[in-house]
């Protein structure tokens, strides 16, 4: 939950040997720009409808929630590989496993003409038509999306009641709220990962190497964590009300993680366990 | 678990490295099959006694049990240290934080007037007519109805829109309607209380006139007599007889004052007791007012006790309060009839109540009280048509209650006693028409005399004259030239004596609060060097708990001489200082302070001199992050009034996050089971946390924002009738809910089967059942009388104590550990092979059978937690008894996460911390905050019937405290739930020193209680520089000031409980451990 100290936390440790690695941004101009972009526009979306927002919550939110689905669904089609792809993706890697750790701990900056996997996914893409491509890219995204309303929402509405949301009153706000959520943290990770089983085991024990998808999903829930601390202040704003404060965290902890997550983190996995304790256990098993 | 092992000679025990290897000892139960274990020792004593080998063991044994016992007393005494520490710090911290203001013995009397121009004033007449002013009664009848709130007398107005009338409004109708109808005979005004609003200082408040200082408060229990000038000792020296009847609370005040034939005192603590003060007080009151009695008294005081009790019990929006405030009426209407043209009526509350009945702090329902005064003949007058009506609430024209002292003297014709900075009340000397300025001005000049001469003396005493004094002395002169020029004219008129009285006025005003102000006069001194021991203290301990990376029991030795010599010194060297005159202060107090000092640099040098045992204290993994941010974060939120009024949510979304964390850490566990079992209880863990928070009880400041559920309703104290249903339910589920964990280990057995399925459960049962018959005495539902009611509930809840602590502990000490063990003879084993059978006299081969082996430590301990359980869960409301069966299931959960997350092992930080922030979460969920009136004294008397020193503050400690009073006793399971059975190993021992794994416990048991007192070392010492630092805030009174005291109160309860039951427990579980399995 707490990345805030990168130093020890946050280390950098070999690869387990069945891990999938982290995601890159299609190696496209298009992609690699709008995947500069998207973060911005999600912080500037947030920005422009804030006043409406401290006004009326629930409308703003629910007007808002298509738009935000819209943009994500976009930045997924348009930046990151669907799940079949990065399947392919990662077997070409396990050929290669090798040079393919070697190269996450080398600057991510330059991953992508490291990386064999990458290239041949590029020539495989390449011969097929825009159209096929299209579909290959539309589905999961509408699969994604399906996903996310039906199982990421209600989990993340649990989540907050969990967290302390008000359990009797609130029910839109919570609900809206965690929709928001869950469309920032799933939306991409189903596209890229599918219902891959051992990477979704991943994604719950916070094991993912450091990617944008990755990044952004944790930073998500991280900003959420520290939007909830202006909330008790006696200051009497408007903006204090329950949802907000939690959402913009959310927002702001997305294009952070999104951020990070593709350059200086990138690769890197969240550590929770004493150093000298894994390895002790380790050589105990 | 069932691991066949044949059995050999003492000397032949298997190596257990084997064992130990294990991550996480919770595999033990699936892996015992295939490893060797241990051969009790009991057995082995039973079937091979052949000769030297077994003896020469034994005598190692004894060794080394008598080295684990001199470590753990070693270790108990370091523990002592630190709890001196934290009390020589608070106490040095309190003396400069609390007011003080010096008291005066200075009395008033008749002959000396307070001004100088003695001729000038007119009024002084002979003695009989009154002195210092001219008398206006002969009699009086004091009637102080205790916690008479404003809003009870006036009639309901609604103040927000769809507001409906409480069950307390317009129940005592008489105050208002006279003062309305017959405004020349009696008069009602707001009496606003300063506080704290305990009835003692209220008392001290309403008859020496002085403001009260916050040291006294909470010595409700015992009162001390007052020595300063007071209403009732200038009444004794006129020669008055006097009449109490009512709160004996009068008789620790004002000993000896009051006729010893007519006077009846009446128990005042027993809050269950509606009725036997108020019948007391009318049995003995109206007698005296008959004609023929009318001799024998002259000024009674009456204190009713009936509508505070209701408060307490009930709170004020109760059918009971409805009646009690009817009686009341019923009271003052006869009084009304019976009091003839000489005598006065004054009928006052010292206090009011909160929303739920309670008082002491400075809330406005809690300070705003009523006064009444009534008069036969008209005597009473209003000097504007704006005041002719009583304000309909009690924030307009309010009156300190103050006023009473010089308003009640000048009207039996007292001197005004001497340190009296009330103000005459307007009404009681306007006179009939309101416009009798003359004689208004007489007695505020008087007043005002009497107030400068006090601030004269006080500035004399104090030995310092600051600039304060002087801008209220100009007030002063202003207002004397107004009188002179006013005199000087002859015959003054109305508009000028108005202007000379409100001159009078102004000064008396401005110097009470002038007053406030001083007297809110801090020792920063004082406070800095409490600061400064608890700090240091903290840094010690950071050290000593988390910085130590070899054993710590090898510390204890020289840890504790150098302490002990070191504060011997420091003690002699202060109290030399004192002595030659360097030090100002008392030896004890200056002997306190450098011993502590001095204690503190030999401690350091013993910790800090050899840097090879030293590591910095900072966390390697992100659990000692969390647990640091926990404690660091909380303590950093105290200094802001939000984060202090919502710890209790704040406590709830760290609980939650620490759920969430190791519900992500469990599924990063390799093995299956432990990623389950972790996943398993990390969500029960989260889910459990925020069931108990909705038991809840709000704050004033967290007013609109929650809902109060602790009680039946936000205006009341009992608990609705479904409630009565939770303690059924804990006496259902909770016994299963601790089995199924024993079982889970296989260690449902032994004693564990004895006491948690039968003991435990009868003790709930009882618990329930007194419970019930509580919620029937409130609801009169049974026929039987309250007296049987009583008892019958005095004994249920003195069996159930006697269980908890008189059988429990017994059982404690001397059962064995849960483990069952069976001896099968006969069936072959591939094993024995390996081992030579050193007993000829033994054929064959016996395979034993232990179950319950894999949690061995930690199952014998938590028997010890059972105890306290139920202890403190009879001593709960409904509420919080449910809230204290989910905060055990939440230990043996987060008991459950520790291991699956190999975190027991480890001695990771955050296993402490998360049950410190576990008890505090519960303190708040049964039914208490951090508030003085969120003490539920009443529990007192759920075993008593009357108050018994020292078990009723104790009783009180275990309602209040219990939730940490039970994490705390909890502490030593956070490094031994599951932990491996560790023996010496004697292959490797050589005859002069043996290892001793029992050390190597004993020593991750001090670091974990030396952790889990770090936190709350930590939250007090944020506490208490918070309030320090912030001792002009506004909030002080309200919010940071009680957040300290409950701060310093915590920490010293933790540390007993570690000292005397937690750690202390650990020697007995280790002990029976060893009396089966060996050292």
């Amino acid at each position: 939950m707490s990345s805030t100290p990168p130093s020890p936390s946050l280390a950098q440790g070999p690869a387990p040997p069945k891990s999938a690695p982290p995601i890159h941004v299609l190696p496209n101009n298009i992609s690699k720009t709008y995947a500069l972009i998207h973060p911005v526009l999600l912080l500037a979306l947030v920005a422009l409808r804030f006043d409406a927002l401290v006004t009326d919550p629930v409308a703003e939110l629910l007007s808002n929630l298509p738009f935000l689905a819209l943009l994500q669904v976009t930045f997924v089609m348009t930046c990151l590989p669907p799940a079949g792809s990065a399947k392919d993706d990662d077997d070409n890697n396990k050929s290669t496993s090798a040079n393919s750790t070697s190269n996450s701990t080398s600057n991510a900056g330059s991953g992508v003409i490291l990386k064999p996997g990458k290239i041949g996914l590029r020539r495989k893409n390449t011969p097929k038509s825009d159209s096929g491509n299209l579909s290959a890219k539309l589905l999961p995204a509408i699969l994604s999306l399906t996903l996310t309303t039906l199982l990421a929402t209600p989990v993340l509405t649990i989540l907050l009641i969990l967290f302390g949301a008000p359990l009797t009153t609130h029910h839109a706000e919570t609900l809206l709220c965690a929709a928001h959520m869950a469309v920032l943290t799933s939306t991409a990770l189903i596209y890229v990962h599918g219902v891959d089983g051992s990477i979704w085991k991943e994604v719950w024990g916070a094991k993912r190497p450091a990617d944008a998808v990755w990044g952004a999903a944790l930073g998500t829930c991280v900003g959420a964590w520290f939007g909830a601390v202006p909330i008790p202040l006696d200051w009497d704003r408007p903006w204090q009300a329950f949802p907000i404060t939690i959402l913009i965290g959310a927002y702001i902890g997305y294009s952070v993680g999104f951020g990070l997550g593709r350059t200086v983190l990138f690769g890197k996995r969240l550590k929770i366990e004493e150093e000298g304790d894994v390895v002790d256990s380790k050589k105990v098993d | 678990m069932a691991s066949g092992i044949s059995l050999g000679s003492g000397s032949n025990r298997p190596d257990l490295n084997g064992l130990q290897t294990t991550a996480s000892p919770s595999r033990l139960s699936e892996r015992n099959d295939t490893q060797k274990t241990p051969v009790p020792k009991a057995l082995t004593g039973r079937q091979s006694r052949p000769g030297k080998e077994s003896n020469g063991q034994e005598s190692v044994d004894d060794g080394l049990e008598r080295e684990f016992k001199l470590r753990h007393l070693g270790s108990l005494g370091v523990l002592g240290w630190i709890l001196l520490l934290h009390v020589v710090g608070i106490f040095f911290f309190t003396k400069g934080f609390l007011l003080t203001r010096m008291v005066l013995e200075n009395k008033s009397s008749c002959d000396v007037l307070p001004f100088a121009d003695a001729s000038s004033h007119s009024a002084v007449g002979k003695k009989n007519e009154g002195c210092w002013h001219q008398k206006s009664f002969e009699k009086a009848i004091v009637i102080v109805v205790d916690a008479l709130r404003y809003d009870f007398t006036t009639p309901f107005v609604s103040t927000v829109e769809g507001e409906t009338s409480h069950l307390f409004h317009d129940n005592i109708p008489v105050l208002y309607e006279t003062a309305v109808n017959t405004p020349e005979n009696a008069f009602l005004l707001p009496f606003v209380a300063d506080p704290p609003t305990t009835t003692l200082q209220r008392l001290k408040g309403l008859t020496t006139g002085t403001l009260p200082t916050f040291v006294d408060a909470g010595s409700n229990f015992a009162g001390t007599a007052i020595d300063e000038d007071n209403l009732v000792a200038q009444l004794r020296t006129a020669g008055k007889n006097l009449v109490h009847l009512g709160d004996d609370t009068w008789h620790s005040l004002f000993p000896d004052y009051f006729d010893p034939e007519l006077t009846r005192p009446f128990d005042s603590f027993n809050v269950w007791d509606l009725h036997t003060v108020d019948n007391g007080v009318n049995g003995h009151l109206f007698p005296l007012l008959h004609p023929e009695n009318a001799t024998k008294w002259d000024v009674i005081f009456g204190h009713y006790l009936g509508v505070d009790h209701a408060g307490h019990r009930y709170g004020p929006d109760h059918p009971a309060m409805g009646a009690k405030l009817r009686q009341m009426d019923q009271v003052i209407r006869d009084l009304i009839a019976k009091v003839d043209d000489n005598t006065l009526l004054v009928v006052m509350g010292d206090h009011g109540m909160d929303s739920k009945g309670d008082h002491g702090g400075e809330s406005n329902d809690e300070v705003d009280a009523a006064l009444w005064m009534y008069s036969k003949r008209k005597f009473f007058g209003r000097t504007s048509p704006d005041t002719a009506v009583p304000p309909k609430t009690a924030r307009e024209r309010s009156i300190p209650q103050i006023d009473l002292v010089p308003t009640l003297s000048l009207l039996l014709g007292l001197p005004i006693p001497f340190n009296n900075l009330g103000s005459p009340i307007e009404e009681a000397f306007a006179g009939p028409g309101g416009q009798d300025w003359k004689n208004l001005v007489a007695v505020n000049r008087l007043t005002s005399a009497q107030i400068k001469r006090y601030q004269h003396e006080y500035a004399i005493t104090r030995g310092a004259d600051d600039g304060q004094e002087f801008r209220s002395l100009s007030f002063w002169e202003t207002a004397e030239d107004a009188w002179q020029r006013s005199s000087k004219r002859g015959k003054p008129n109305a508009e000028a004596l108005r202007s000379v009285y409100r001159s009078y006025r102004e000064y008396q005003r401005h110097t009470l609060d002038i007053c406030r102000a001083l007297w809110a006069k801090f020792d920063v001194l004082s406070m800095i060097q409490g600061v400064g021991i608890l700090l240091a203290g903290l840094v010690l301990l950071v050290f000593y708990a988390r910085g130590i990376r070899s054993d710590r029991t090898e510390l204890t030795k020289p840890l504790l001489s150098v302490v002990g010599l070191s504060s011997g010194l420091g003690a002699v060297v202060g109290g030399c200082l004192t002595f030659s005159g360097v030090a100002d202060m008392s030896i004890a107090e200056s002997s306190a302070l450098s011993a502590a000092v001095a204690s503190i640099l030999g401690a350091s040098w013993v910790v800090f001199a050899k840097p090879g045992h030293l590591s910095l204290p900072i966390p390697n993994s992100l659990w000692g992050w969390l647990a640091v941010m926990f404690t660091v974060t909380q303590s950093v939120g105290f200094a802001s009034n939000s984060y202090t009024i919502w710890e209790d949510e704040i406590l709830l979304f760290f609980l939650s996050t620490f759920g969430v964390v190791s519900g992500i850490s469990s599924m990063r566990q390799t093995l299956t089971a432990d990623r389950v079992l972790g996943v398993y209880h990390s969500i029960l863990f989260v889910i459990l946390g925020r069931i108990a928070s909705f038991s809840r009880l709000c704050r004033e400041e967290q007013m609109p924002f929650c809902r109060s559920t602790y009680y039946a309703s936000a205006t009341s104290s009992t608990s609705a009738p479904w409630q009565l249903a939770i303690p059924f339910l804990v006496t259902l589920i909770l016994p299963a809910v601790v089995k199924s964990f024993y079982a889970g280990s296989k260690s449902y057995e032994g004693a564990a089967t004895l006491w948690v399925g039968y003991g435990f459960r009868l003790g709930l049962f009882l618990t329930s059942i007194f419970w019930m018959l509580e919620g029937a005495d409130d609801g009169e539902w049974f026929s039987l009388s309250k007296e049987t009611l009583k008892s019958i509930r005095v004994i249920l809840a003195q069996l159930v104590l006697g269980l908890a602590f008189a059988v429990g502990t017994t059982a404690f000490i001397y059962s064995k550990p849960c483990v069952s063990i069976s001896v099968t003879q006969g069936s072959a084993d591939s094993e024995s092979k390996n081992k030579p059978t050193s007993s000829p006299s033994q054929p064959g081969r016996t395979t034993v059978t232990i179950l319950g082996f894999g949690n061995i430590y930690g199952t014998r301990l938590f028997l010890l937690v059972v105890n306290f359980c139920l202890a403190i869960v009879l001593m709960q409301k409904p509420m919080g008894q449910g809230a204290m069966g989910l905060l055990l299931w939440q230990i043996l959960s987060l008991l459950e996460i520790l291991d699956t997350n190999a975190l027991v092992m480890s001695n990771s930080a955050i296993g402490p911390i998360v049950l410190a922030l576990l008890g505090s979460f519960y303190f708040f969920k049964t039914g208490h905050q951090a508030v003085l009136s969120s003490i539920q004294w009443e529990t007192a008397f759920i075993p008593l019937s009357s108050v018994k020193y020292p078990w009723s503050p104790i009783l009180v400690v275990l309602n209040t405290f219990g939730p940490q009073i039970l994490t705390a006793v909890a502490v030593p399971l956070t490094v031994l739930w599951k932990r491996p059975l560790q023996l010496h190993d004697q292959s490797r021992s050589t005859s002069s020193m043996p290892n001793n794994p029992a050390i190597k416990i004993l020593s991750d048991v001090v670091q974990a209680a030396c952790t889990y007192i770090l936190y709350f070392a930590t939250i007090n010492l944020a506490t208490t520089m918070w309030a320090g630092h912030l001792r002009r805030h506004l909030m002080l009174y309200r919010i940071f000031s009680p957040r300290f005291m409950m701060g310093a109160t915590v920490l010293g309860v933790v540390d007993i409980v570690l000292i005397l039951f937690s750690v202390a427990g650990v020697r007995w579980g280790m002990l029976s451990v060893g009396e089966i399995f060996g050292w």
